[in-house]
C-alpha cells in the first residue's frame, strides 16, 4: 500500500509529462522566418481567386531528397536546396478588377517584416507591367546565413506573397520557380548588373527579375 | 492513507483521459475523417444522400454519393470515393466558411497542402498524412454542379511528385480516380 502511494504521484506526473510531449509533437513548430500569411485572408472576399500552398516541416521532412525529379532544374541543386527547407508558404490572390486591393490590405504582412532579422533585400518595379516585387530575407543573428525569406509580388490583378522558411542559398532561388507550388516570378540568377539591393546582407547576393 | 490513494488514481486517470482527449483526430483513423469530410459537404451544401431508384423514378437525377474501395493497379492503391451528381455548390455563397469547417475537421491529423479557391470555377482542397511507408492524400473538389471527395494512398515517389507541384498532381489524381471511380459506381452507401 505504501508503495502504491509512493508510486502513484510518479505515475501522475509521467502522464502529466507524456501529455505535454503530445502536444509539444502536435504543434507545429513555429520558425521566426514563418510569416502568418493568413493574415491576409480577409481578402479572399474580394478575390476571383485564392490558391494556398502550405508545405509545412511535417510535409517536407517527409520528402526522400533521393526521390526528388525534375526535368526543369539541375536536381542535384534542387535536392541541396530542399535539404536546408522548413517550410514553403504561398498564398496568390486574383482579381477582377484593378484597385480590389490597397497597401492597407497588404499591412499585416508588411508589419511582419519589420520584425527584427527582417531586412528589404531587393525591390523591383515594373512600371511598364505595374508589377513591384520586394524580397525580404530574414538573416540568423550575426548576418551569417539566411534562414528565411519573403517575395511580395503586387500587380493591380494579382497579389502574391512567397514564404520560404530554412536556409536558403539566395543564389539558388531561381530554381524553387515552379516547384512546391512557387509561382514563376521570372526571377534570373545571372545578371549582376541592373538594379542593387536596397540594403546588402554579407551573406547573399542580389538577385536581378527579368526584364518585360 | 487509501483515501491519499483513491485522490490519486482518480488524478491519473483523469490525467490519461485528458491526454487521450486532446488527440481525437489523430487516434481516429483516415475512414472517420474521409466520412467526416462527405458529411460536412452534405450538411454544409444540404445535399443528402437520397434513393436512387426513387430519384430514378421521378426522372430527377440523383443525388448520389457513391463510395468506392477498388483496387486497381493504377499508380495508387486503394482508394475511396464519394461524388455528388447535378447539385448546387453555390447556394451558400463564399467558400471561407467551408474552408474553416473543412481544416477543423482534418487540421491538425492532416496538413493542409493545397487549397485552390475559384469564385466561378469552384474550390479545390487537398491534405496529406503519413501511413506508414505510405501517404494518404485526401482531395475534396467542389465545382458549381457536381463534386467529388477522394481518398488515396500514395507511395514515396508518388507523394514527392504532388509536393513538387501540387496543382497539376492534384487534378491528374482527382482526373484519374474518377474516371476510374465512376465505371465502378454501382457501389452505393
Amino acid at each position: 500500500m505504501k508503495i502504491l502511494n509512493h508510486t502513484l504521484p510518479k505515475l501522475l506526473a509521467l502522464a502529466i509529462a507524456l501529455c505535454g510531449a503530445a502536444f509539444a509533437a502536435q504543434a507545429q513548430t513555429r520558425y521566426p522566418a514563418q510569416l502568418q500569411i493568413d493574415s491576409l485572408e480577409p481578402l479572399a472576399a474580394r478575390a476571383n481567386q485564392i490558391v494556398d500552398v502550405n508545405l509545412p516541416e511535417s510535409l517536407l521532412r517527409l520528402i526522400p531528397v533521393s526521390a526528388i525529379k525534375s526535368t526543369d532544374v539541375d536536381v542535384k541543386e534542387l535536392k541541396e536546396i530542399v535539404a536546408g527547407l522548413k517550410g514553403v508558404y504561398v498564398k496568390d490572390f486574383e482579381f477582377n478588377t484593378e484597385g480590389e486591393y490597397g497597401e492597407a490590405d497588404i499591412a499585416p504582412i508588411r508589419a511582419q517584416l519589420k520584425a527584427p532579422g527582417w531586412a528589404r533585400f531587393v525591390n523591383v518595379i515594373n512600371k511598364r507591367e505595374h508589377r513591384n516585387i520586394e524580397v525580404y530575407l530574414m538573416t540568423a543573428p550575426q548576418g551569417a546565413r539566411v534562414e528565411g525569406l519573403a517575395i511580395l509580388s503586387a500587380e493591380p490583378k494579382q497579389l502574391t506573397v512567397v514564404n520560404i522558411v530554412g536556409i536558403i542559398d539566395i543564389e539558388k532561388l531561381a530554381k524553387l520557380e515552379g516547384q512546391f507550388g512557387i509561382p514563376d516570378l521570372d526571377i534570373e540568377t545571372e545578371k549582376p548588373e541592373e538594379k542593387k539591393p536596397e540594403k546588402a546582407l554579407p551573406a547573399a547576393t542580389p538577385k536581378q527579375f527579368k526584364k518585360p | 492513507m487509501l483515501k491519499h490513494i483513491r485522490r490519486n488514481l482518480l488524478l491519473l486517470l483523469l490525467a490519461l483521459a485528458v491526454c487521450a482527449g486532446t488527440q481525437p483526430a489523430r487516434a481516429a483513423g483516415s475512414e472517420a475523417e474521409y466520412h467526416s469530410v462527405v458529411k460536412l459537404i452534405e450538411s454544409y451544401y444540404h445535399v443528402k444522400h437520397r434513393g436512387v431508384p426513387m430519384l430514378a423514378n421521378l426522372g430527377l437525377k440523383a443525388a448520389k454519393v457513391v463510395s468506392s474501395d477498388v483496387r486497381r493497379a493504377m499508380r495508387f492503391g486503394d482508394f475511396k470515393l464519394a461524388y455528388f451528381e447535378d447539385q448546387d455548390f453555390t447556394t451558400r455563397g463564399g467558400f471561407t466558411e467551408f474552408h474553416r469547417l473543412l481544416r477543423q475537421t482534418l487540421v491538425p491529423a492532416w496538413d493542409s497542402l493545397l487549397a485552390v479557391r475559384q469564385r466561378d470555377e469552384g474550390q479545390t482542397y487537398t491534405f496529406a498524412k503519413p501511413d506508414g511507408d505510405k501517404f494518404k492524400v485526401l482531395i475534396v473538389v467542389l465545382a458549381q454542379r457536381e463534386g467529388t471527395v477522394l481518398q488515396v494512398n500514395l507511395n514515396r515517389d508518388e507523394f514527392v511528385k504532388l509536393l513538387q507541384d501540387p496543382e497539376q498532381e492534384t487534378r491528374s489524381i482527382t482526373d484519374e480516380a474518377s474516371s476510374a471511380g465512376r465505371d465502378r459506381d454501382d457501389d452505393p452507401e
